[in-house]
């Protein structure tokens, strides 16, 4: 069997969500140049919040997820002003340490309140099926890869098109000018930082039937954010898109071609990671984190 | 009557480096006034200060009766204060059309944008004609039009001009200050920065030289062309130079 078609719709699939993880993490950047090392627990509080609410109300993963974003959306905003806000003008040390140490406290929340244990939810598309000629596509894949690409052209929608989308555009090229423009930018600035949260959260809402839900997932989320932005160019959402289409990509390959090719798949991000740091150093985040 | 914009005892500068110190000058309503002074000598800071981007450390500065200082950035925009930055500062990736309706962010303004918009593009129909294209890829004329195009949009009643002239070839300089001449026709103050002095003494009716972080001379436009204390301002640098070596 010709396993070319099936490789290719499964790591479409995965590149559409991964573009949703990534992008949050682009946009937060891309306007506050402030790396947000706490990403994946938005993503990994977005699964819980998901979890909690099917196994509380039966309510469907889907239909709490607006609640969530929304939620998660104010909450980035209070967080972005209590904490980030006042490191903004500190050194990139300082702003790693604190989100990243934001990102502890979160995992270690989220281990008391929902203990160790992997969750999952389980609504009835979770784990389906169809075929579709030789290639079978998973349900839940294909409905999370459509939230995803609705989300992701939404956002594309409102900074192309609405007053707070083109402020944002304008301030992430050229901060100065925007303030010259008379836009508010610790608003715009918590807006972005909350817009990003919830975009993580969506994304956790859609990994919560997708696979096992666990406080340390955001880790592993963060990796795989990093690999993409250092794939793909950090700070341009383009580049963001296709650098999570090549992760796809390339973590499928791995895991059909490889034998126990779905471990090895995993270490994928690592690796990447990994080579591009050693052999250009000065890449691209080494340029983040320098400026 | 009192001034539109009065600055006294203006302070300002950079960490241990002080710039301005004890700068004094006004603005009347419907003025072209310029400030003349050599390189690095405090022109762009004042800018800043006037326009929220840099503190100031002393001083004052009333626009319209209220203490200006007091306001941050966006309400000094929304209030009527436009800066036209130096270098221009366009967002490069964004569209002319998209530069320009940033102009008119502020809420105050974008009620007017549509009209704001025709008049910028009866003003520069070079900015029509290339309305959707990405603003880094003009020239510098270009540029220069859309900074004061985009400063234009935000309907202010005080425009800051910082170096309109900036690297722009003779011809191209004076068209924009034409332009200049045609945006104080339509009663909107202007205080204009400049190296070219000929330029800006051409369009303003009074200027001001500065020189250590203070007003040297004031004067209107026919005597400042001859005073020779210009001439010194600019190249009082070389001089206290020449004397330090001297000493
Ligand atoms: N951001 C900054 N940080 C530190 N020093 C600065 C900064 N901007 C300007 N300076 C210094 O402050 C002084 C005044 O600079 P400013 O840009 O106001 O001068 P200027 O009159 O506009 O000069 P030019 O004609 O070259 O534009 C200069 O010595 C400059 O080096
Ligand atoms: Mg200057």
């Amino acid at each position: 069997m010709d396993l070319i078609p099936q490789l290719i719709v499964d790591a479409l699939l995965l590149g559409g969500i991964y573009t949703l993880m990534v992008i949050g993490l682009a946009l937060s950047f891309g306007v506050t140049r402030v790396i947000n090392f706490a990403h994946g627990e938005a993503v990994m509080l977005g699964a819980y919040g998901a979890f909690t609410v099917f196994v509380a109300f039966g309510v469907d993963p889907l239909i709490a997820m607006p609640v969530l974003m929304v939620a998660g959306c104010v909450l980035g905003m209070v967080l972005f002003k209590v904490a980030i806000a006042p490191v903004l003008k500190a050194p990139h040390v300082n702003q790693i340490l604190l989100t990243f140490g934001i990102g502890l406290v979160l995992q270690n929340l989220a281990l008391v309140i929902w203990s160790p244990d992997g969750r999952s939810v389980v609504p009835s598309y979770a784990y389906s099926s169809f075929e579709f000629g030789d290639v079978v596509v998973s349900g839940g894949r294909l409905i999370g890869f459509g939230i995803a690409a609705v989300l992701v052209l939404a956002l594309f929608f409102w900074l192309k098109r609405t007053e707070f989308g083109r402020a944002t555009r304008a301030l992430a090229e050229q901060h100065d000018a925007a303030v010259l423009m008379g836009i508010n930018v610790n608003q715009m600035y918590a807006l972005a930082f909350g817009l990003s949260v919830a975009l993580g959260v969506a994304t956790g809402v859609i990994l919560s039937f997708l696979g096992a839900i666990t406080p340390f997932m955001g880790f592993h989320i963060l990796v795989k954010g990093f690999a993409i932005i250092v794939l793909g160019g950090l700070g341009s959402i383009v580049g963001a898109v296709l650098g999570a289409f090549l992760l796809a990509f390339a973590e499928t390959a791995v895991s059909y071609y490889v034998p126990n090719g779905t471990g090895w798949a995993e270490a994928v991000a690592f690796l990447t990671l990994f080579l591009v740091l050693v052999l250009r150093p000065r890449g691209i985040i080494g340029q983040a984190v320098a400026d | 009557m009192s001034a539109l914009l009065e600055v006294s005892n203006l302070h300002a500068g950079y960490g241990e480096s002080a710039v301005l110190q004890g700068l004094d000058f006004e603005l009347g309503q419907g003025e072209v006034v310029c400030l003349l002074g050599a390189n690095g000598v405090g022109k762009t800071t004042t800018m800043g200060v006037l326009s929220g981007l840099v503190p100031a450390s002393e001083g004052r500065v009333r626009y319209d009766g209220i203490d200006l200082l007091a306001l941050p950035t966006h309400e000094r925009v929304s209030s009527g204060l436009a800066l036209s930055p130096e270098g221009r500062k366009v967002f490069p990736n964004l569209t002319v059309e998209e530069n320009l309706y940033l102009g008119s962010f502020n809420r105050n303004a974008r009620a007017h944008r549509m009209r704001k918009l025709d008049e910028v593009y009866a003003l520069f129909p070079r900015l029509a004609e290339r309305r959707t294209q990405s603003s880094g890829l003009m020239s510098g004329g270009e540029q220069q039009m859309l900074a004061l195009g985009r400063a234009l949009m935000s309907n202010p009643r005080v425009l800051l001009l910082d170096e309109p002239s900036l690297g722009l070839a003779p011809l191209v300089v004076q068209s924009v200050f034409a332009a200049i001449r045609a945006i104080a026709a339509t009663n909107i103050s202007i205080l204009l920065v400049e190296q070219n002095t000929h330029a800006a003494l051409s369009v303003a009716s009074r200027g001001y030289v500065m020189a250590a972080g203070r007003i040297v001379l004031a004067g209107d436009a026919a005597t400042l062309r001859e005073a020779p204390e210009l001439r010194d301002a600019f190249i009082g640098k070389a001089q206290s130079k020449g004397k330090a070596l001297h000493a």
